[in-house]
Formats: C-alpha cells, structure tokens, sequence
C-alpha cells in the first residue's frame, strides 16, 4: 500500500517532469494521477497577483483550497509558477482575516472618535446610507467618491462604475491603477488614440533585443523573465539590455547594464533617435504612410497643488496635454541637440554603452522588445517618456510584428482588464470612451437604459485629488475597495491620513484583512477574495481569464460585488437624482439604484439555471440571477465592433483566456498590422485605427528636470518600489508567514562607500528624512539592490515603516500618476 | 490612533502538517551537475531527473509551508542556477497525508 502522501508526491514529479519537458525514469513515468485517489477537486483561475495573468489550477478539499499547480494549458506561463504563486493557496487563510463589519462606535452608536467593534452588514449599511444620504443632500454629487482597483474583477469595476457614473451621478471613481499605470494609458492614447499593447507575449519567443527601460522583471514578472532566459539561452545571439537608476536582479543576464540619473531615460531615449535618425536608419516608408509628427506642450508643471511655487512658474501647467503639428525635419532637428557629449554627461552613461543601446533600435537585423513597468510610469513626465519610446519603435517600423514592439507591462492582475478596459477612472467610460465626450456619454446611457444626462460631463478627482479633497472637506462620502491607499498614496502624513480622519467624511474601506487603509477608516467591511467569488481579469497582453467560485468566503465576508450591488438597493431615485431627470424617464419613478442599474432588463437577463452546476456562485443565489453574466454581456457590447470585442462570457469559463479584439471567435495576436488584425482594411499594411486618420504619432518632447532634486541639505535621490516576495502594499503578502520571514521588514539599500562616508554600518538604524516626512529603517549594503552613490532605494511593503511620509506627491500632469521614484532625502544615523 | 503594527499578524501553520512542492530548476548547462548535486544535498529535497538543457525535475518536502518557502529561496541563489519555477504545490495535515490509499493505480 502507499500513502496520499506518496501518490501526492508523484503527481508533483510527474507535473513537474512534464512542464520543464524532462523524461523521467520508466517506473516513475508509467504512474497515472487520479483525482479520486486524492479527493481533490482541481480547476483553473488566473493568478491573483500581478498583471503577468499566470493560469493556474486549484485544487480544493472539503472547501478549503490546499494545492495549486502551473497549469500547463496556460499560455502564459506553461506550468510553471513563481514564488509569489506558491502562497496563493494560503493567502486567504490569514489568521487576522475581517469576517464581519466593524464600526468605529461609541456608547452603541456610530462615532467617528469611538473604537471598531462588530455590527450586522444590516447595521452597516443602515449607517453607511444615513452618512451617503446626509452629504447628497448636503452637497451632491461631488462630494461622494470611491477609490477601486486594478485587483477588482471586471464585474465588480463595471458594477462600481455604473453605481457612481450613473448611480450617484458621481465622476469621482478612480482606481488604485492610477498609481502604477496612468501615464501608459495616456502614452498609449496620445500616440495611437487606443489603450494597450499592439503586442503580446509570444513577442519573447520572436526578438533578438530585449530593453528593459525602468523594470526589474527578474524580480517583478519572473515567469515572463523565464521566457526571456530561455530566449538569450536557447539564441546566443540574443542581447539583454537593462536600463535603471539602480542595479537589481534582471543585471544579472545583463549583456548591456545601463545604470543612469534619475530622469535622464528621457534624454536617453531623444539620443536614440537622434541616432536613427543621423545615421540614416529610418524606416522612411513606414514613417510617410503611417505616423504623424507632433510637437508637445512643454513646461507642464507637476502636479503639485496650485499654490506650489513650482507650479505656479509652470508656463503649460493649465493644458499639459496640448500638442502641435510638426513635420520629420522639425523632429530630426529637434532631437539633434541631444548628441553622445550632451546625453552622456546629463545621463552619466558612458557613450559607447549609449552607442550599442542605440544599436538594437536603429539595425534593421535586429528584432527589438522594449518592456517597462513603473520606472517609467511612475515619473513626472511620464507619460512623455512612453510617448518617446514609441518614437524610436516607429521610426523604425519596428512594432506590430512577432518580436518587434513596445511592451507596457502591468503590475495588478486586472489593471487591464478591470481599470483600463472597464474604465474606472475618473474621466473614462467602458472602452475608451470619456465622460467629457457627450456622444460617449450618450452611448453609455443608452447602453444602461438611463436618462439621457445622466452621466455628468465633468472629469470626477483622480486618485491624488481625492485625497486632497478629503483632506479639503470637499470630498465626504468615500468607499476604499481592494486596497490599500492610506500605504500607498504618496506623502501620507500631509495629504492622506488628514482626509480620512477629517470629522466631515464618512470613510469606508473593504478588504480581507486589517490594512493601515482599514484601521484609518470608519467602517470596514469583509471581503471575499480570489476564488471565493466568480472573477474576470484581464493581463498585460489584453488577454480576459475567469474562474468560478471554488469555495466559500469565511464567516460574514461577501464580494464586492455584492457590496455595490446591495447597497444600491438603499437609494430610490428620487433621492440621488434631479426631478427633471427622474421626468425625463417616468418608469423610473419610485425605482431603486438597484432596479434601475442592475435589473434593467440586460443585467439580469441570464437566469439562475445558466450557473454550472458544478460551482457555488454566491452573488447569483443572492440576487436570483446569473448576475455576472449579465453585467458582463452588457459591458461587452460597448466593446464589440469598436476594435474591445470580447469573446462570449460562457467561452471564457472554457478557454485559458482569450486576447481581445475576438473576432470570429479567434483572438488577436499582434493589433494594427494587416493579416493578424482583423480591423486593418487590406491594402494597409499597418493602420493604428485608433486615431481618425490611421496613423500614429511621433511626438518631439524634451528633457526636463524633475521637481525635486538633492541638494547640500537632501543629498540622496531616494527610489521606491518592491521586492519580490511582498507585492504592493503587502497587505496579502505580508500575512503569510514565510513571505515575511525571507524579507521581514523595509531596508535601505545604499551604496557602500555612501554608507562609509556617513559612518553608517550595515544594518545600523537610521531615519530617511525628506522636507515632508520621515521613516526610520535600517542600512542595507550589501545584496540584490546595489544602488549608484547618491542614491538610495527603500522598498513601500512595509507597514510599519511607511516610505510614503517620505515621498513628493509630484504626479505626470498629464496622466496625473504619482512619481515614487525619485525625491530629495537625507540619511541620518539615529 | 493609527497603530500600523497592529495590522502585522501572523498565520500560523498547523501543528501536523506536511507540504510538498515540485519546482522546475533551470541550471546553466555548464553548471548542471554541480547545481544537481548541491540540491540532491539539501535536506527534504531529492532530484528525479534532469534533461539535457539544464532543468532539473526537483522536489520539496516539509512539514511545514515556511520550511518549504525557505528551501525555494535556497534553490534561488544556488550558484548557477538561473531560475527556480514552481509547478506543483500541495499542503494538507499530516493525517490525511498518511492515509494509506490502494496501489492498482501506480501501474
């Protein structure tokens, strides 16, 4: 006889044997894996952490998830799994996980002074209405705002969306995506007037370069780096170049190591293609039929509050985003003055690097994929610099084609899916669209049978001006949903923690655990997570995955969704909308926000009987109705035949994910060129059809400086960012005890000899002292981050020690994201 | 009023529990027996196989899930290996574990 335990090992080996294609031993390979031997019940959902969309299979007993495996049949990652995957059956298993509401309470009633105790969800609703309808009746509208996420499931974001957008008549929704990608959705909109890669990951398998510009994928994405590693690997003619203002892990496969000072990757990227350009290298038939040029407003401020002295002497700051016409001469000499001398100095890259750099974009024979994450994203020119780096992919026709592009990745699992395509931002619409756009608005309405007005025109507060808002008294009805923005928000101490404590708002916050965002609010929700509930995701490579609902959340805990959708039931419309709107729909009359929005006759069309019978589906039983399929189909039809179109919702729960546009039932690899995208008219060649005339833009954009740079008094640039063990805020992470273990608590890394000169030693204690806050944490010298001198990097997982009073709330005017990568700091010895 | 700490809890792991993971490790081909080697050397891991290019078909066994991630971030830093891929993982009390359970099926 044999144990579960050694069946159980078999399966691993046998798995593990046929994802990395080794054959085993013939005693080993002729075991068969049955799933009745071990009582599991095994099957597929996306990875729940980052945007890589790694497909995974779960296996669950007694309604408790206890493995988990690579699945092979996913595309993405082909079996294999990294590190963060191997907590992901634990994570829900915290020992401090929220299972009822908590209310901040005082002699048995609501006080915002009073300490959480546990209520009913009866009587947290009951007090969470009473605050919605006080400020509504107050002040409107616009002082009610919601903060969501690039980790909400695409229904749970459509269902926010609609409850603010057309519910409260609220513009103020905006997600925690603002922080890690709102300058590569303004760079994808300025340049090619629709959001997301052209490309995708079979790109890896194609390219002869890979430049990775401000991301440590090594650490960040390691299933994509794999990909890489077996490309340089298996074709040794391939080259890795790795751009940074500081050394880490993806150095490590390095052919071309490029560290330079912070800000400079924009003067970088004009040399190279200036380069192009001088010698002669540009692709002159792609240019002529397929790109504009256009010259960008400059001096565009950064974001910072009005009164700001920086702000103020910011020429542009009031239309960051305006742009003229240009022609190519003007773009070459524009881009001249940024020679080998100039840029070598400003960037302090040698010029030879800078010249082999270049190289990869400009030779005809190589096959080059630019990747980035947040050292691009997070700037206060942000979304200039992925404007410019889609310069030097057209310049060179080299985008569109297997192995040929420009790969914006993501760091939340749905900030495509969710975020970007659902648009929970405060200016957007499902599918591109925007609220300032009165055709877009009035397509909206008439897709969720609304009065036609209903949506407000005015852009609602981004994630930034939220907070200031709140800490304004402007903003006083707030629900914080999937996560943890109190951690993550820059300068917490003079712009967040005021906001939410201000005795005007009503703060709520929805998570699974107690985060620092949670413990600041007023009332705290429980919230079922991952494969406790029905989901949709969408990847980096716009590729949609659901999964069904595999076990049951604990004690009281629902999804968010819900939570919208329950909630909406406590509105009649007479009580959030105007008379003459309510008049303008008369059926509408005495209706709920429930009725109106979830049951309008597209939400609710699918019945309980089309839920599979093989999973529990909670919110379906609640509500009597199939309720994710209907608000999925009725999302999808905002998309299908505008270039978004997705797949029917049943294909979805079949399929390890499918990338959109999908058309005909097939996918769509590689978007804009003729033959692989089916909205490119034959004949073309290429179209970037999201701009009227077909083409993309080439814009001339300069080099700045930053806000803050060090000085005598704040000598150090302090970088922020993560380790690979704790993923963003830690709030899930964090909890899991060996992930805390391997990487406890924040250091700051910093360069030896830096360490020396301020006679600091390695783990000594020290304050990282900004002009708006401090930390304190300890000195790292030695391992996987190895800092330039003059600057130091701290990682923001951390909790108890919140780099975030340290930061600049400097954000890309335009994309209106938050720089965390470069501030003024000094390090003192405590 | 905003105690940070106190949101820094631990999960504990259960007092019998046994834990099992399979991880693809890639070793750099010129480095490969060595990486076998150290691997086959540490404690709860054993080495099935290994193919030609440098992977090698490993297993992790503890009865714990901290034992378990501690040996993955050995496996990391092994010298010359060039990644550490997991594949399968499987926790569940050491009770269930030893159940025994019939042999017509392993063939």
């Amino acid at each position: 006889m044999s144990t579960r335990r050694d069946f159980i090992k078999r399966s691993a080996v046998a798995a593990t044997a046929s994802v990395a294609g080794v054959q085993l031993p013939a005693e080993a390979a002729n075991f068969v894996t049955d799933s009745d031997m071990t009582k599991l019940k095994w099957s597929k959902a996306p990875c729940r952490f980052c945007g890589t969309g790694c497909g995974v299979t779960v296996a669950v007993r007694d309604n408790h998830v206890v493995a988990t495996q690579g699945d092979p049949e996913a595309p993405v990652n082909r079996g294999l799994n990294c590190v963060k995957g191997y907590f992901l059956s634990k994570i829900m298993y915290g020992s401090d996980r929220l299972t009822r509401p908590l209310l901040r309470m005082k002699d048995g009633k609501y006080d915002k002074n009073g300490e959480f105790a546990p209520v009913s969800w009866k009587q947290a609703f009951d007090v969470m209405e009473q605050q919605y309808k006080r400020v509504l009746k107050d002040k409107g509208p616009e002082a009610v705002g919601m903060f969501g996420s690039g980790q909400w499931t695409v229904f749970e974001g459509y269902a926010a969306v609609k409850l603010m957008k057309a519910g409260f008549r609220s513009n103020n929704i905006d997600p925690n995506a603002r922080h890690c990608m709102a300058s590569a959705v303004t760079g994808f909109m300025r340049t090619f007037g629709m959001d997301e890669p052209m490309g995708c990951y079979d790109d890896f398998e194609n390219a002869d370069a890979f430049v990775l510009w401000g991301s440590n994928m090594a650490e960040m994405h390691p299933i994509l780096w794999t990909r890489i590693t077996d490309r340089r690997l298996s074709h040794p003619k391939t080259k890795v170049a790795v751009l940074s203002t500081f050394g880490h892990r993806s150095f490590d496969l390095a052919d071309l190591p490029i560290i330079f000072t912070p800000q400079t990757d924009l003067a970088i990227l004009n040399y190279v293609a200036h380069h192009i350009i001088s010698s002669g290298k540009v692709n002159k038939e792609f240019v002529d039929k397929h790109t504009v040029f256009k010259k960008g407003a400059t001096d565009i401020g950064y974001g910072l509050r009005p009164d700001h002295p920086l702000q103020k002497a910011a020429k542009n700051a009031a239309d960051p985003n305006a742009a003229t016409p240009s022609t190519f001469d003007e773009f070459a000499s524009f881009v001249a003055k940024y020679d080998a001398n100039y840029v070598s100095k400003l960037s302090g890259v040698p010029k030879e690097k800078l010249l082999e750099l270049a190289e990869l974009y400009a030779d005809p024979n190589v096959k080059v994929m630019s990747l980035w994450t947040m050292g691009f994203n997070q700037h206060t020119r942000g979304t200039w610099v992925n404007n410019m780096v889609y310069n030097v992919h057209l310049l060179t026709g080299k985008i569109s084609q297997p192995g040929n592009g420009p790969m914006s990745l993501t760091g939340q699992p749905s900030a495509c899916g969710t975020a970007r395509e659902v648009g929970t931002f405060s200016h957007r619409l499902p599918a591109d669209m925007v609220v300032a756009n009165p055709e877009h608005r009035k397509h909206a309405e008439e897709i969720w049978r609304v009065p036609e007005g209903t949506v407000p025109p005015k852009p609602g507060l981004h994630a930034v001006a939220q907070n200031r808002a709140l800490k304004d008294g402007k903003l006083n009805a707030y629900w914080v949903m999937c996560n943890n923005n109190m951690q993550a928000a820059a300068n917490m101490v003079q712009e967040t923690l005021p906001g939410y404590r201000n005795p005007d708002n009503f703060v709520v916050c929805s998570d699974a655990y107690p985060t620092v965002t949670a413990l600041a609010a007023d009332l705290v929700l429980p919230t079922a997570m991952w494969v406790e509930k029905e989901g949709a995701y969408g990847n980096a490579e716009r590729r949609t995955q659901f999964w069904h609902q595999l076990v049951d959340a604990p004690g009281e805990a629902r999804s968010d969704l819900w939570q919208l959708v329950e909630f909406s039931k406590r509105f009649k419309v007479e009580e959030v909308w105007p008379a003459e709107l309510v008049a303008a729909k008369p059926e509408l009359k005495d209706k709920t926000l429930y009725d109106v929005l979830y049951r309008n006759g597209n939400v609710d069309k699918f019945p309980l009987t089309e839920v599979t019978s093989d999973y529990a589906n909670y919110e379906a039983k609640a509500f009597g109705f199939y309720i994710q399929k209907g608000l999925f189909e009725e999302y999808a039809t905002f998309g299908r035949g505008h270039g978004h179109d997705l797949a029917p919702f049943d294909t979805y729960h079949e399929v390890r994910g499918l990338r959109w546009p999908v058309v005909n039932g097939k996918e769509t690899l590689w978007r804009y060129r003729e033959g692989s995208d089916p909205y490119v008219k034959t004949g073309t060649g290429f179209e970037f059809y999201g701009n009227k005339d077909g083409k993309a833009v080439i814009f001339a954009l300069p080099y700045e400086p930053p806000p803050e740079v060090p000085d005598k008094e704040y000598p150090f640039w302090l970088a922020t960012g993560r380790v690979l063990e704790h993923w963003h805020s830690g709030s899930m992470t964090r909890r899991v005890p060996e992930l805390y273990r391997a990487f406890p608590n924040a250091l700051c890394f910093m360069h030896p000899e830096d360490a020396r000169q301020l006679g600091l030693r390695r783990g000594v204690e020290v304050e990282v002292v900004s002009r708006r806050g401090k930390m304190r944490t300890r000195i790292e010298t030695r391992g996987r981050d190895t800092p330039p001198k003059g600057l130091v990097f701290v990682p923001w997982f951390d909790a108890s020690q919140l780099i975030n009073k340290v930061t600049l709330d400097a954000t890309c005017p335009i994309s209106n994201q938050t720089d965390y990568k470069k501030c003024a700091v000094k390090i003192v010895k405590v | 009023m905003l105690e940070t700490n106190a949101c820094i809890t631990h999960a504990q792991d259960g007092p019998d529990e046994w834990h099992i993971a399979g991880v693809v490790v890639h070793a750099h081909p010129a480095h490969r027996r060595a990486v076998h080697d150290h691997i086959a050397g540490l404690p709860g891991a054993e080495v099935h196989a290994a193919g030609d290019d440098g992977r090698l078909v490993v297993t992790l066994e503890a009865a714990s899930f901290r034992s378990i991630a501690a040996q993955l971030d050995v496996l990391h830093t092994i010298h010359g290996v060039l990644s550490a891929a997991l594949v399968y993982q499987h926790g569940e009390d050491a009770a269930s574990m030893n159940q025994e359970v019939g042999d017509e099926h392993t063939a």
